[in-house]
């Protein structure tokens, strides 16, 4: 093998490199270590989350238990028809008709056909704003 | 400062950081060279030399003095080099690409290496060997040291490191020619 190669260094460095290496590796050296962690440390922001989520969690299941208390079973309030309209669960265009603006026609017709049984009261007053003429109309008797 | 002084200087109070600037300015050429010629690529060489003076710092409150100083930090750096090759072996084998192909190809755009046709083929010859047979060729060829030091670096027997070089040059003259 050619001695010349053994003996010419074909591999240069960067610039100013190796009194830019002391400077580095002084800093290393004399950069103190970080103290070693223990277990107990390293699981803490852990056991700290888990608390606060069940803390949280907690605290969901008082205001539900609270808020349970205050809510009625619309099957179990005195007028289950208005408490099951306002909550969403029944939806009727007799209900909507009798409260805004009343149109007779479907009125009677809810009146006579809805399957939900009517308060005692409610239905009376339907009953008081249809006509004879009216009912005659619905059922085609005339 | 001879290495017994910086020793001496390395195990006084407060003397530390001194007597370690001393070791780096004693021994980065020599192992930043010993690390490059394996490694070919200087940040590649940076990183592991800047290894070897971190775990030299960190050990030295262990080192016994059964070895001489300078042989302790050619063992860690030629050991870092040597893991280092060989997870760089084994990542271009399952990367399939061609690492010693290329090698001739990097030498020839790496801004950091001034050589020739020659001295490219020799280091591409040199990137085939296996990394201990390599350290161990670089070790005898380049740095010239004795096969007792090397056999000391390496923890190996004098016989076992003279085969080790032989086998080496053999393989390297054998791909030289085979490319003349």
């Amino acid at each position: 093998m050619n001695e010349d190669i053994r003996h010419n260094n074909p591999f240069t460095v960067p610039e100013g490199y190796f009194s830019e290496l002391e400077d580095r590796l002084r800093e290393i050296a004399v950069t103190p270590e970080p103290e070693h962690v223990g277990w107990l440390a390293k699981v803490k922001p852990a056991v700290m989350l888990t608390l606060m989520f069940g803390v949280i969690a907690g605290f969901g299941w008082i205001v539900s238990r609270i808020t349970g208390l205050l809510y009625t079973d619309p099957m179990e309030s005195e007028d289950p028809i208005t408490a099951m309209i306002e909550e969403g669960w029944l939806e009727s265009s007799f209900i909507y008709a009798y409260s805004d603006e009343i149109d007779v026609d479907e009125a009677l017709v809810n009146s006579l056909e809805n399957t939900v049984t009517m308060d005692e009261d409610l239905s009376e007053d339907i009953e008081a704003l249809l006509t004879e003429e009216d009912i005659i109309r619905y059922y085609n008797l005339d | 400062m001879d290495d017994r002084e910086i020793l001496a200087a390395l195990r006084e109070e407060g003397n530390e950081n001194y007597a370690f600037n001393l070791l780096v300015r004693k021994y980065s050429q020599r192992l930043y060279w010993h690390i490059r010629r394996a490694v070919l690529d200087h940040d590649e060489a940076d990183d592991l030399l800047q290894n070897t003076f971190i775990k030299a710092w960190k050990n030295l409150p262990y080192f016994r003095e059964e070895s001489r100083l300078y042989t302790w930090l050619y063992r860690i750096a030629t050991n870092e080099t040597i893991n280092f090759l060989k997870s760089k072996r084994l990542r271009t084998m399952l990367s399939m690409s061609g690492y010693e192909s290329s090698i001739a190809d990097r030498l020839a755009s790496d801004p950091y290496f001034t050589g020739d046709e020659i001295s490219r083929r020799l280091y591409q010859a040199i990137s085939k060997l296996p990394p201990r047979q390599k350290m161990i060729f670089n070790m005898r060829y380049f740095d010239e040291l004795k096969f007792t030091e090397i056999a000391e670096i390496l923890n190996r027997s004098v016989g076992a490191v003279k085969a080790s070089y032989h086998h080496a040059y053999t393989k390297i003259q054998g791909f030289l020619n085979e490319n003349d």
